[in-house]
């Protein structure tokens, strides 16, 4: 009985605080709410805090709703990536990126829609997760969109998803997306197919891309494959201009225990940057 | 005479302008590993009361209102 009398005190007291004009006041009531109530009694209160008048508090409430899992909480979030102000907004966004219960895809993918930019990436990196079936249509329809941020987050969905029936537009994105980054992640998320010719072509042109973090990236993924058709690629890309690309080949030639790169690798063992030394020698062991 | 013994600054140093202890802020006191930090209840802001900083910078990260700063040691930059 006493237990329960402290608890409402607590909550009324919070409440009043919540009620405060000012808006520091309101946000350390949140901070302490995050650490001391319980979530039935947090939840509603700090959904309310997402509509203040303060930014700071707003952001706050959005930091303080990760790992909340319910539909009203994802609901309030989703609003609030469309806030006014960009910490309000970032913080939803890293909240809404916490989530693990697949049954709340339902409620991100109805956003989808009408969301655009910023907001549209936020719901596709919330999504990658959760794996969840329906984000595949729209993950492949997304990787046209014009926001290279919704296109990136739209290609680690269909990474994370691992369909097979993905894999013809993620080749085609890792070759020809006019964004490095974009192009890297789709290279990445390359990795996951099961039969090497359906990806072959495309990470051979992708070893040979302008940008180096994204050779990089093809070179790890032909060694996870233990694309052993590759190797004679690999072996050129230890020339590569950038030494993190030739580790990152060294490596995968390493996994893939190639005897013809042996030579090749060897050099390697003298080159000025003691990283792809020992790199070398880790592979050559 | 030297007063090598009696340092004057410390690592920590709260902007009593910006700080919002006296409203029930204690974030750069909760996040202190070493517990360094303490809340003066006269001026109700927070101050370093012992000098045994780590250079972690929670403090000075979490701190709301950005009222701490953290002067980390030339040699350990």
């Amino acid at each position: 009985m006493t237990a329960l009398t402290t608890q409402d005190d607590e909550y009324a007291q919070l409440r009043q605080r919540m009620a405060d004009t000012d808006p520091e006041i309101r946000r350390i009531a949140l901070m302490d709410m995050t650490d001391s109530e319980d979530e039935e009694v947090a939840e509603p209160l700090l959904i309310d805090a997402l509509r203040d008048a303060d930014a700071g508090v707003r952001a706050q409430a959005a930091a303080a709703l990760e790992g909340y899992e319910s539909v009203a909480v994802v609901a309030a979030l989703l609003e609030a990536l469309d806030d006014c102000a960009e910490s309000v907004r970032a913080a939803a966004a890293l909240s809404l990126g916490e989530l693990k219960d697949s049954a709340l895809g339902p409620v991100l993918l109805a956003a989808l829609s009408t969301s655009s930019g910023y907001a549209k990436a936020a719901i596709f990196r919330a999504l990658r997760e959760l794996r969840v079936q329906e984000s595949l249509a729209p993950a492949l329809s997304a990787i046209a969109d014009n926001s290279a941020e919704v296109r990136q987050a739209a290609v680690g969905v269909l990474g994370y998803l691992r369909d097979p029936s993905a894999l013809v537009a993620l080749s085609l994105v890792a070759t020809a997306d006019t964004d490095a980054a974009v192009r890297r992640t789709a290279v990445g998320a390359l990795g996951f197919a099961s039969v090497l010719s359906d990806v072959f072509p495309a990470l051979i042109k992708a070893l040979r891309d302008d940008f180096w973090q994204v050779r990089e990236e093809a070179a790890t993924t032909l060694g996870k494959l233990g694309a052993v058709e590759a190797i004679a690629h690999l072996i050129g890309t230890l020339r590569d201009d950038y030494w993190q690309v030739r580790i990152k080949a060294t490596r995968s030639l390493g996994r893939l225990k190639s005897r013809a790169a042996v030579p090749a690798v060897s050099e390697a063992l003298f080159h000025e940057v003691s990283n792809l030394r020992k790199e070398a020698a880790v592979a050559l062991g | 005479m030297t007063y090598a013994m009696n340092r004057l600054t410390v690592p920590v140093t709260v902007d009593e302008e910006k700080c919002i202890a006296a409203k029930g802020c204690t974030v750069c006191v909760d996040v202190c590993p070493l517990d360094v930090l303490a809340i003066d209840p006269i001026k109700g802001t927070a101050y370093m009361k012992f000098d045994e900083c780590w250079y972690c910078m929670p403090c000075e990260k979490d701190c709301p209102t950005g009222a701490v700063q953290v002067d980390i040691p030339y040699l350990l930059r």
